[in-house]
């Protein structure tokens, strides 16, 4: 005899797409600080200035180094300490359930009182 | 430039050997598989290395080996913003829906994006939509790969006598028969060429080879990149010393004029493209080739360059770095120049922004037009079917994480040293305005004769080739899998055995390269604007319907199908005014910001609209796709 294990349809979401939206939005998040800081920093520092001496930073416009190199390789080490800390492993594959989740699972659990 | 040549050829036959190679043992991989899935997705299992680079080469496309290149040397450190956005690509582009999109499209087992689509809404006409708007843009897409293709075979293999005896057969074979004759014999020698090598081995090894291949060229470029900036910091004497020589430069002058010589001769005196004409007054560089017929002075009006810079200008009557210096007795007659509309006459104008410009009197990058790149970079990536297919086959969450980080280190090296790499050019190779999409051959070879490696230079300029190679063969496998898969599988035979797949896939693969090459026998004028127009078209329509059906319970199909259109439509009205407004193929800059800005306001908009107003949607399908597993029972 089978156990009765209580058939009821799952009420919990999928871990994955709370994981996933909770990821998704830090990284708009992190994608919003590098556009302030890159965007900001250049139109404040980086527009205009012909003519006049160019102040520069390990042979780079500063503007360069302090708006676009030093940011790119802040984002380069948070987008790597994310990816490596912050997005959740797990599962891909889903169990499968087709068709009308409860007559399908009504008859299956009939067939395996059957049988 | 014969020992160049050669040595491109050779590289191109040993890169392209090596190609097939891994095409072959793909096919022989396939064997005893599940077709479809391993054809269109090599069966879900790659991991990080191989996920890596596809993605990374994938992206890298034509226009960063060839036209970002161009760009850099034309408009100096302002292209360092205009890329910036490349920063937060990999994170973005990967990870915002990468998870959550592998896991829906097993769900579904889909193989294509709009199968992910259709089998999210258990729609077919949502999956059909997708599928059409889908071909529409990549077709755009893969016209300009097949173009940049051949274009760069061109450039690699020109001065090599077999590549010569092969365009004259090529003249006398075309030669009577209509629309191919008019066709530039030496480009449709490449543009064959290229198209056979990438439609033979898509064909032959499917998704499994476009990711080993993409393996391969994602190795090549970086290693090209890397070299080259090595050598051109070397020979720039450091990069201070470039952005100094840099600070003292203003723009060059297009112009046109007669070319004259001091005395008729018995023979044709040809002139060739990129030759100096040098004097006490004028230092100029000739922008195509001419031929003063015997007897007489003078030649037909000409194209021309005038360096403007008076450090450029001694350097120059110094040494002349690169091309030939036309003879002492040519001059130059008649000549009218026209200045940069911006930039013109101001020294440091290529140290800051918005740059240097010839058409634009508000420069090349505008503060709008600066804002618009940095989210047009990642999230346009994010939209790409060709990303998007690819985040479909890595086999776990690990991989994608430390994929992430691998094409963080990837686009982090590449960008930002093209940037360093073309502001070296300027200072080391003037007058490459006459032919901006030359400046990466032409730079490697330049680099590599210095330091009496020519050999080297078919390597760095496999970079680019490699380039437009790895992407082409994935939008060709987009477009095949798309109509085998969505159009005949979803609607016409469901049941179609291993066998009819098989053969129709080849079959589709085949007819829509051979398709795209007829297409780009006689390229359009304004090919790089299609490439724009493609991207753009369809990040405006996939990436805000896929990633609301992703993560948004509400979502419905009537919505998926309303936000495809109304970016789609968005797009095509700002195109069609720009089109009006400018006389040229490029979307309209409302407001100055870049068109994808406002395509997605109008997917979203649709989507909202019709999601909200609409009926809810299933039930069941919600629960599929949000809620966790069913319990099973145990015995």
């Amino acid at each position: 005899m089978p156990d009765k294990e209580a058939e009821t349809p799952s009420t919990a979401d999928d871990s994955l797409v709370a994981h996933s939206l909770w990821e998704a939005k830090w990284i708009v998040a992190i994608w919003c600080i590098a556009f302030l800081w890159v965007v900001g920093y250049c139109i404040g520092f980086g527009y205009g200035g012909e003519g006049q001496p160019i102040p520069t930073v390990w042979g780079m416009p500063a503007w360069v180094f302090w708006g676009i190199a030093l940011p790119w390789g802040v984002a380069a080490v948070v987008s790597s300490w994310f990816a490596l800390a912050c997005i959740a492993d797990e599962p891909l594959s889903r169990e499968r359930v087709t068709g009308d989740w409860a007559s399908t699972n009504e008859a299956d659990v009939e067939q395996r009182q059957d049988g | 430039m014969a020992e160049g040549s050669n040595a491109a050829l050779i590289t191109f036959l040993v890169y392209t050997a090596a190609v097939f190679l891994l095409a072959m043992w793909s096919n022989r991989f396939a064997k005893g598989k599940e077709f479809a899935g391993e054809y269109f997705l090599g069966s879900r299992s790659f991991g990080v290395w191989a996920f890596a680079l596809t993605f990374a080469a994938t992206n890298a496309s034509g226009g960063s080996f060839m036209g970002f290149p161009a760009l850099i040397y034309t408009h100096g450190w302002s292209l360092a913003l205009w890329i910036a956005g490349y920063m937060m690509v990999p994170l973005v582009s990967m990870a915002l829906i990468g998870k959550r999109l592998n896991q829906v499209a097993r769900e579904c087992d889909a193989l294509t994006i709009p199968e992910v689509l259709r089998g999210r809404f258990d729609s077919p006409y949502t999956g059909l939509v997708a599928t059409t708007l889908l071909i529409f843009f990549m077709f755009f897409y893969l016209l300009a790969q097949f173009k940049a293709g051949g274009k760069i075979l061109s450039t690699l293999f020109a001065g090599e006598p077999a590549f010569q005896w092969a365009v004259a057969g090529m003249s006398r074979l075309v030669a009577d028969i209509p629309w191919m004759n008019q066709a530039e014999p030496d480009y449709l020698v490449c543009v064959v060429v290229f198209s056979a090598a990438v439609i033979g081995y898509v064909v032959y090894g499917g998704f499994r080879a476009v990711v080993w291949t993409d393996v391969m060229q994602g190795i090549v470029m970086f290693v090209g990149v890397v070299l080259m900036l090595g050598l051109a910091l070397q020979q720039v004497g450091g990069l201070g010393q470039a952005t100094a020589q840099m600070a003292e430069m203003t723009p060059p002058e297009h112009g046109v004029g007669v070319l004259r010589i001091s005395s008729a001769q018995a023979q044709d005196t040809t002139i060739v493209k990129g030759s100096w004409v040098i004097d006490q007054t004028l230092v100029a560089r000739v922008a195509e080739s001419v031929v003063i017929p015997s007897g007489a002075i003078r030649s037909r009006q000409v194209a021309l360059l005038r360096i403007t810079t008076p450090a450029e200008q001694q350097r120059l009557r110094d040494d002349v770095v690169d091309g030939n210096i036309a003879p002492s007795s040519v001059s130059i007659d008649e000549a009218k120049w026209t200045r940069y509309e911006y930039g013109a006459d101001q020294p440091g104008v290529y140290l800051t922004n918005p740059g240097p410009s010839p058409t634009s009197g508000i420069g090349f990058l505008s503060i709008g037009l600066a804002i618009s790149f940095f989210i047009f970079w990642p999230f346009g990536a994010t939209g790409q079917p060709s990303n998007m297919i690819r985040l479909l086959s890595f086999k776990d969450t690990k991989t994608l994480r430390y994929s992430v980080v691998t094409v963080v280190v990837y686009y982090s090296i590449i960008y930002f040293s093209l940037v360093v790499i073309f502001c070296c050019a300027r200072v080391l190779m003037p007058g490459m305005e006459i032919d901006p999409d030359r400046t990466m051959p032409d730079f490697a070879t330049r680099l590599t004769s210095n330091v009496g490696m020519p050999w080297l230079a078919g390597l760095l300029v496999a970079a680019p080739f490699a380039a437009v190679m790895s992407s082409v063969d994935s939008f060709l496998l987009v477009v095949s899998s798309a109509v085998v898969r969505d159009v005949y599988q979803g609607f016409i035979n469901r049941h179609a055995s291993q066998r009819r797949i098989k053969q129709l896939s080849y079959s589709v693969t085949v007819i829509v390269g051979v398709l795209a090459l007829l297409f780009v026998i006689h390229p359009p004028r304004y090919l790089q604007d299609l490439i724009v127009f493609a991207t753009g078209g369809l990040a405006a329509c996939f990436l805000v319907p896929m990633t609301l059906s992703l993560y948004w319970r509400r979502m419905t199909a009537a919505a998926a199908v309303a936000g495809m259109l109304g970016g789609t439509v968005t797009h095509l009205v700002l195109t069609c005014w720009g089109y009006w407004h400018l006389g040229a193929f490029a979307a309209y800059e409302f407001l100055g910001l870049n068109p994808f800005l406002w395509d997605l306001a109008g997917s979203i908009g649709a989507c909202l609209l019709v999601a909200m107003l609409g009926p809810p949607p299933n039930a069941k399908l919600v629960d599929r796709f949000f809620k966790a597993a069913a319990i099973s029972p145990r015995r």
